[in-house]
């Protein structure tokens, strides 16, 4: 969600005036002084958020069977956030740990307005359309703009592959979290917010499954929560840092955050269409010293709530890995929450959700198997960390790191280089006739040896998320490099394996890059569109969702949309959150699914082609033949075509 | 009678206080409205943005 500039916050725009909100006088919901001229006497006495300050008086005299109920519900309220806190707390202690909420949990809620106006407080706030009222929730600017990382990028695909609901069926938020779960009011001491019976369910449309055509559903209905089979990775977070910066703004602070699927066994059964024995579950970042910078000593009860909770992924897929053959579940004991996923101070809050080896589904004898031909797979494309430190100052081996002059002042790995694909000249500036394309091979081999890069040497690319150094292959493959590696996991795996960084400065003496270019490997948009609707040619769109569905654009795009008959595949489907990739097997299975099979010509696009060269490297990882990235990508096609 | 009077008037009072508070609409020259439908007025008088956030905040849910 891209911000908003300051005067686009508070500009009413002139349709606003002939709506039915617009017939009521400004000063009747926001008080103040509209007969004054003068800004600071106007403003006296102004509520710029009546309905989060006053829902009756500013919603309740045209809404008010809405607003009786909405002002109780769990966005208005977050009713449930006290009840966990207590659920863990020393009560003796319960003022500063309410205090602690207050300033960090509490900012979160919503009102009237952050729904059906405005983007919400927590989010910045601002009018999403001039202050026109919209009955339907902006799922953008205002469901995701605080549901964020664990609903809005799983739903729209920057993480993993998105929800099925938005990339076939284009639902919105609103479509299965209707008004009458919204506006519903919360009860009294509510335990969690899966208790609200109104809350959506998938058997609200998915109905009488346990009676259809699916074997499957025969027999895991009832037993086993849908997303167990339905969902995709998801992301767990652990340790939230809390506290106040040196201005005394409170501030949070997920420290690490990890994607996985877990299985737990369901410790909360009393939870409304909550019957089942096996649900997925996701680390909260709670631990017992979580508040202490407002008092020590606040969670002696920490045992008695799970921090491996009920986990409801907004990613549904009708098929998964682990649903795409029965052995990958049946006796896969690391699917399952084991004691040993947990840390130590939370071994008594999760006992009821750990799933002991007896209770892990037993293998089953014959199964049908995922056939997936990974022999084809370029295995030297990337290297793992234990790899890397082995091999690290061997002659010719040249470790890139792309994350940005500030992340390799921090840490690198010894000996890297930093190059910044972005900003490195690599590619036109924005403003240039064709937007972010390869500049001349010449100039890329240039910049490339100025660095010290020469297209013989085994060049390791690196950073955080992957993105940025995948891109950085490609580019390098495309320059005429023989043997660019990535980094599996990024710096975080590096990390992870034990292995220490150096604030040393690193540089290299600079080369001749002596590259031969393979043009084949880039297409422009003139040969895309000759390509279009031919057999055997595949475009993946790289792209989150709300790209393809026209709820967002690019800045430079002309238009939303997507080059017909483009498959959108976004990028979080083929690398994890972390830089990580899943196995071969796995993510040629799931392209599979997708149309998306090596003895096709595949074409990748995105945006600005980054994502793009990200789709082109793994593919060409994975054996792809022939996979091309179409440079010019959409922003340049939606201005050209 | 008198009670039938007494109806009339409050109805008459009611209708009044509808029209008073429909023809006082946003759509009304004020303040507001002259300034909130002007970028660049907007724009001369914007003030500091109080609602700041920490910049040490990890993001959103």
């Amino acid at each position: 969600m891209a911000p908003l500039e300051p005067q686009e916050k508070v500009l009413v725009a002139k349709e606003f005036l002939s709506s039915p909100h617009g017939k009521i006088a400004c000063e009747s919901c926001h008080g103040g002084n509209a007969a004054s001229m003068d800004k600071a006497a106007g403003h006296t006495g102004m509520d710029p958020h009546p309905s989060s300050n006053n829902p009756q008086k500013a919603c309740g005299d045209c809404h008010g069977k809405i607003v009786a109920t909405a002002k109780d519900s769990l966005h208005a309220t977050l009713s449930t956030f006290p009840s966990v806190l207590k659920s863990r707390a020393n009560m003796d202690k319960w003022a500063h740990i309410d205090e602690a909420r207050k300033n960090h949990c509490a900012a979160c809620h919503t009102s009237c307005g952050g729904c059906h106006v405005s983007r919400p407080k927590f989010a910045q706030k601002g009018f999403v359309k001039g202050h026109l009222f919209q009955k339907r929730t902006d799922p953008i600017n205002q469901c995701t703009a605080c549901h964020g990382s664990r609903v809005g990028f799983e739903f729209y695909g920057e993480r993993g592959q998105g929800d099925v609901h938005a990339a076939k069926a284009a639902m919105d938020c609103v479509a299965c979290h209707s008004a009458r779960e919204m506006h519903a009011a919360a009860p009294k001491d509510l335990p969690g917010r899966y208790h609200l019976k109104e809350m959506a369910r998938c058997t609200d449309c998915h109905k009488d499954l346990e009676r259809g055509p699916v074997p499957e559903h025969q027999r895991h209905i009832g037993r086993v929560q849908c997303q167990v089979c339905h969902s995709q990775t998801y992301v767990n977070c652990y340790n939230c840092h809390v506290g106040k910066d040196s201005e005394g703004l409170a501030f949070f602070q997920n420290r690490r955050e990890v994607e996985t699927v877990k299985i737990g066994l369901n410790y909360d059964d009393k939870a409304p269409g909550a019957g089942y024995r096996y649900m997925l579950v996701r680390h909260v970042p709670s631990y017992p010293e979580m508040f202490d910078f407002y008092g020590k000593g606040g969670f002696t009860n920490f045992g008695k709530t799970p921090t491996w909770k009920r986990a409801s992924p907004h990613n549904i897929q009708r098929r998964t890995w682990q649903a795409a053959s029965c052995n990958h579940c049946h006796g896969n004991r690391a699917l399952f929450l084991a004691s040993s996923d947990l840390l130590d101070y939370e071994k008594e809050a999760n006992r009821k959700v750990v799933v002991p080896d007896g209770s892990v589904p037993q293998a089953i004898k014959k199964v049908r198997k995922v056939a997936v031909d990974t022999s084809k797979v370029r295995t030297g494309m990337v290297v793992d960390a234990r790899w890397l430190h082995d091999n690290l100052g061997k002659k010719n081996v040249v470790v890139v790191d792309t994350r940005g002059s500030a992340a390799f002042d921090k840490g690198h790995i010894e000996g890297a280089i930093s190059f910044d694909p972005l900003t490195s000249g690599l590619r036109t500036g924005g403003d240039a006739e064709k937007a972010f394309v390869l500049v001349p091979h010449a100039r890329v081999a240039e910049i490339l040896g100025s660095k010290g890069i020469a297209a013989g040497d085994h060049i390791v690319v690196y950073d955080q998320s992957g993105v940025m150094a995948t891109a950085l292959g490609a580019v390098l493959q495309w320059a005429g490099a023989t043997n660019v590696s990535y980094l599996n996991g990024g710096i975080e795996g590096w990390h992870e394996a034990g292995f220490h960084t150096s604030t040393k400065p690193s540089t290299r003496q600079a080369r001749i890059f002596n590259g031969t270019v393979q043009p084949s490997l880039v297409v422009d948009s003139d040969t895309l569109a000759k390509l279009l609707g031919k057999p055997n040619v595949v475009v993946l769109d790289a792209r989150a969702i709300h790209r393809v569905l026209g709820e967002t654009r690019h800045e430079l795009a002309r238009r939303v949309g997507a080059i017909p008959g483009s498959i959108n595949l976004p990028l979080g489907a083929l690398i994890m959150d972390n830089g990580a990739l899943k196995p071969p097997e796995e993510l040629l299975w799931m392209l599979k699914t997708y149309g998306i099979t090596p003895d096709k010509t595949v074409i990748t696009t995105c945006d600005t082609g980054i994502a793009a060269s990200d789709a082109f490297f793994i593919l060409r990882y994975l054996g792809f033949p022939d996979v091309r990235v179409h440079d010019e990508a959409w922003v340049n096609w939606s201005i050209d075509r | 009678m008198r009670r039938n009077r007494r109806l009339h008037s409050a109805a008459l009072a009611g209708l009044l206080a509808v029209v008073l508070v429909s023809t006082a609409s946003a759509s009304e020259p004020s303040g507001c409205v002259t300034c909130h439908l002007d970028k660049a007025m907007i724009i001369k008088n914007l003030s500091a943005d109080t609602a700041k956030k920490s910049a040490m905040q990890s993001g959103a849910g």
